[in-house]
């Protein structure tokens, strides 16, 4: 047997079942009809796009109130950090006006700004006329060059 | 009804285009679908499927390359009805509902039904790829370029395979041909292929 006649046996051409073009002709009816019934509902595209902006408004808000309790938590930090001076309790008001003792509670504010970049510490004397702060910095950083 | 090389036309597809494609693929197309489901009704309802989904998408067609188009969309269906198919045999407690293919047609000789079964053994033996590529090259009526478009090859890689499936279909089926002629030997009537 030739290859062709070999080929031929193998792969013969089936006839499909009749009526294929009618039943066609319906399917596509029925696809067109329930195509225009769903017509009115929103597309895929517009519902996407509305997730979208749903989206992008709830992660803006998000953003805004993290902010703000951001702000909130620096403000806290600009309230004067109170050092406790035991040894001054009972300091005389009229050393304390002249400035040779500090106030009992004499605050060391240091700006929310500068929090990273600087720290205090109560340094305590054996002498009880003079309070010692050791406030340490950071070294500057350098101004960031302009192209 | 509209006729002639339909894909050379510019524009959308019509009705008309749509009709006239289904008309000289319809038998074509069965015989590819058929080959992977082995069921009359399914590959019916396949290629009925792929118009359908052709005309959904008749504005976003481009007549030069719709006949590749139109068998990837028919192979896809094909081997998700296949897969599933599969799925409910591995999960039904039934045995599956027996297909068309499983019962010898009346009007079919024994030889005739031996002879099919053989093929289909032999067929589903091949890789996948060079199922695609030997079913679309033997029944499809393509080209090798459209065939490749199809299936996102290159024309030598479908000349390859082609040849390579070829090779093993014969070797399949030769060794039914042995065993059919030892039947004629005791005085049967031979299948040869």
């Amino acid at each position: 047997m030739t290859t062709e006649g070999w080929k031929a046996r193998v792969f013969e051409q089936l006839e499909p079942p009749p009526g294929g073009l009618a039943d066609l002709r319906e399917r596509i009816a029925r696809q067109d009809e329930l195509g225009e019934r769903r017509s009115w509902r929103p597309t895929r595209r517009l519902l996407a796009g509305i997730g979208a902006v749903v989206t992008a408004a709830a992660i803006a808000l998000l953003i805004v109130a993290t902010s703000r309790a951001q702000l909130g938590s620096s403000t806290q930090a600009e309230i004067p950090f109170q050092l406790q001076l035991g040894a001054m309790a009972d300091s005389h008001p009229a050393l304390v006006s002249q400035g040779l003792v500090p106030d009992q509670a004499q605050p060391v504010v240091i700006p929310s700004s500068k929090r990273k970049a600087m720290a205090a510490l109560q340094v305590v004397l054996d002498r009880q006329d003079v309070v010692f702060y050791w406030v340490s910095s950071a070294p500057p950083q350098p101004e960031p060059r302009r192209p | 009804m509209a006729t002639g090389p339909i894909h050379t036309r510019p524009g959308a597809l019509t009705r008309g285009d749509l009709e006239a494609l289904y008309a000289r693929l319809e038998k074509p197309m069965y015989n590819v679908v058929y080959r992977w489901l082995w069921d009359t009704e399914e590959a019916r309802d396949v290629v009925q499927e792929t118009f359908c989904r052709l005309w959904r998408a008749r504005d976003r067609v481009n007549m030069a390359t719709i006949e590749p188009f139109v068998y990837k969309i028919a192979l896809n269906l094909a081997s998700n009805r296949r897969r599933t198919r599969s799925l409910w045999r591995l999960v039904s407690w039934d045995r599956a509902p027996s297909t068309a293919s499983d019962r010898i047609a009346a009007d079919d000789s024994l030889e005739l039904s031996e002879r099919r079964a053989a093929v289909r053994r032999a067929l589903d033996k091949l890789p996948g790829r060079q199922k695609r590529v030997i079913v679309l090259c033997e029944l499809s009526g393509m080209t090798y370029d459209q065939v490749a478009a199809t299936l996102g090859i290159p024309p030598g890689t479908v000349a390859s395979r082609r040849h390579a499936a070829l090779k093993k279909l014969r070797r399949s089926l030769a060794s039914l041909a042995l065993e059919n002629s030892r039947h004629d030997d005791r005085g049967l009537e031979s299948t040869s292929l």
